[in-house]
């Protein structure tokens, strides 16, 4: 048996957070959407941990949320930057 | 494992404590010595040949960024060191979690490097959004990949739809931290403005990082799959490279600037390493894994040349001149070259041998593989062209410069272990 339900719910997700990675120009809404990715990843770990009990997908849902944090630490570092010098956080101003 | 780990810590606490100068010869030792200690396992990663060989394909690159970079401060140091030893934790890895988070450790904070010396935001900003890109779409891909397979683990593969979707959502996540064609763009931004020994470690060192990872994943399940007849799942990636190698031949023919030749380069390169993918494991998971080894040392040798002629200045072919004064430079260069072009006795003629041996006798019909194969050649031996550019250069009279006997004897090492490669190439599996 495959997740069907769970996927179908987090693909919707996961299409709207590439699309804000690729197309946005605007930090804040840059890590919006990688935001958006780590929740309809860790909805899938969590829905197979529950489904299956394997705590190995919890365990990974954690480990996506550290990851994704750094890469967010990196880029309010980012935003800061350009906040600072170029008052915009418009990648491209 | 328990002693690399604890060289690998000792390594990161010298950057950290010393002050810069020693630290990096401190650090450098602790990162050399780290791999031979490399056997048994400590949970998910384990030790062996495979390992050590990756270890030193991720560890010898990044020696020469640790040592020689210009503006010795304890920041760059400590990041440098720090990431080269999360680097070498990905060949170790046997686990499909575990290799994705020491390769994100890896590639995403390699964004902060990009700002040292120009304080360039702008190329922190591209590298850090394709990162961010490609690490969203890997850790995606693994929720899909393991709500099929309901295992990490590399051998244990559940074919499901499931499955099929994760695996290729984190092949799409490889084509964007490989640079491969159309993902390409940032490289070549990255690789021909940021300071010289970031261009050099970011291309050497966390792209072989990021070849072992797809040798590892080749190893795993896309072996698994390929073994069960989804071929076709390889066959965008396998299209995808081929005109990954048009481009980085046709970047190269047509540039003039060094930094730039390096940069289409290592883009081509990446895409002929893409091409073993065709096989089923063991053959496309060792021919990748010696690619990264070959190509780490050699491409790390060419910036070096420009990082000794220039410092982490904009290096014209012109100032590559200079090399000639220094008879191991010339002879480091060189190698290097010779064996980016992949012309034998060097270790990157193997690697591309070994390359189009895993394309043409892999799961991919034959006249699809022949094709793409002759493509491949042909616009390889069209690089040539370009590389011919940077050996003219370098073998023309120039400017003097001061005998430094430890970059010298490292870069005659370096050259020495291309050609030993040659005669004994190393087809090991993880």
């Amino acid at each position: 048996m495959e997740l069907g339900a769970t996927i179908w719910i987090t693909l919707p997700l996961a299409v709207i957070a590439l699309y804000g990675i690729a197309a946005r120009r605007n930090i804040v809404r840059i890590m919006m959407s990688l935001e958006l990715m780590a929740i309809a990843s860790i909805t899938v770990m969590g829905a197979v941990s529950s489904s299956w009990w394997r705590p190995k997908g919890e365990v990974m849902g954690m480990m996506v949320l550290v990851a994704i944090s750094v890469e967010s630490a990196i880029l309010i570092a980012i935003a800061t930057y350009l906040a600072l010098k170029k008052e915009s956080l418009d990648i491209r101003g | 494992m328990i002693v690399t780990a604890a060289l690998l810590v000792l390594s990161v606490l010298s950057s950290l404590l010393l002050e810069p100068r020693r630290a990096s010869y401190l650090s450098s030792a602790l990162l050399l010595l780290a791999p031979a200690f490399a056997y048994g396992s400590i949970g998910s990663l384990s030790g062996g040949p495979y390992t050590i060989m990756g270890m030193y394909a991720v560890i010898l690159p990044a020696i020469l960024s640790i040592l020689f970079f210009k503006e010795k401060d304890k920041f760059t140091l400590f990041l440098l060191t720090v990431l080269t030893a999360s680097a070498s934790l990905v060949p170790a890895s046997r686990n499909l979690l575990i290799l994705i988070m020491s390769l994100e450790a890896v590639s995403v904070t390699a964004a902060a490097l990009t700002f040292y010396h120009y304080k360039n935001m702008r190329l922190t900003l591209i590298y850090a959004i394709f990162s961010v890109l490609a690490a969203a779409l890997m850790f995606f891909g693994l929720a899909i990949y393991y709500s099929g397979s309901l295992s990490f683990s590399l051998t244990k593969v559940r074919v499901t739809l499931s499955t099929l979707i994760g695996v290729e959502l984190m092949l799409a996540a490889f084509i964007i931290k490989l640079a491969l064609f159309p993902a390409h763009f940032w490289a070549v931004d990255v690789y021909s403005r940021s300071a010289t020994s970031v261009a050099l470690y970011l291309s050497s060192t966390v792209k072989a990082a990021a070849l072992f990872a797809l040798s590892i994943f080749a190893f795993g399940p896309l072996g698994a799959l390929l073994n069960q007849g989804y071929w076709e799942l390889v066959a965008v990636p396998l299209v995808l490279a081929t005109a990954t190698v048009i481009v980085g031949a046709v970047g190269m023919i047509s540039n003039e600037e060094l930094r730039k030749i390096l940069a289409y380069s290592s883009i081509a390169h990446s895409g002929f390493a893409a091409l073993a993918l065709a096989s089923p494991p063991p053959l496309s998971s060792a021919a990748i894994a010696f690619y990264a080894l070959a190509y780490s040392i050699a491409n790390s040798l060419a910036f070096y040349g420009c990082l000794y002629s220039k410092g982490e200045e904009e290096c014209s072919l012109n100032e590559l001149a200079a090399l000639r004064s220094r008879p191991a430079m010339v002879f480091g260069f060189v190698t290097a070259i010779i064996s980016l072009i992949g012309i034998p006795p060097t270790a990157g003629f193997d690697a591309k041998l070994f390359s189009l041996i895993a394309l043409l006798f892999g799961k991919v019909p034959v006249a699809f593989s022949t094709v793409l194969a002759i493509i491949a050649t042909v616009f390889t031996a069209a690089a040539a062209y370009g590389y011919a550019k940077l050996l003219f250069a370098s073998t023309k009279p120039g400017r003097s410069m001061v005998r430094e006997l430890l970059p010298e004897a490292i870069v005659a090492v370096y050259a020495f272990l291309l050609i030993i490669l040659f005669f004994k190439p190393l087809l090991l599996t993880p």
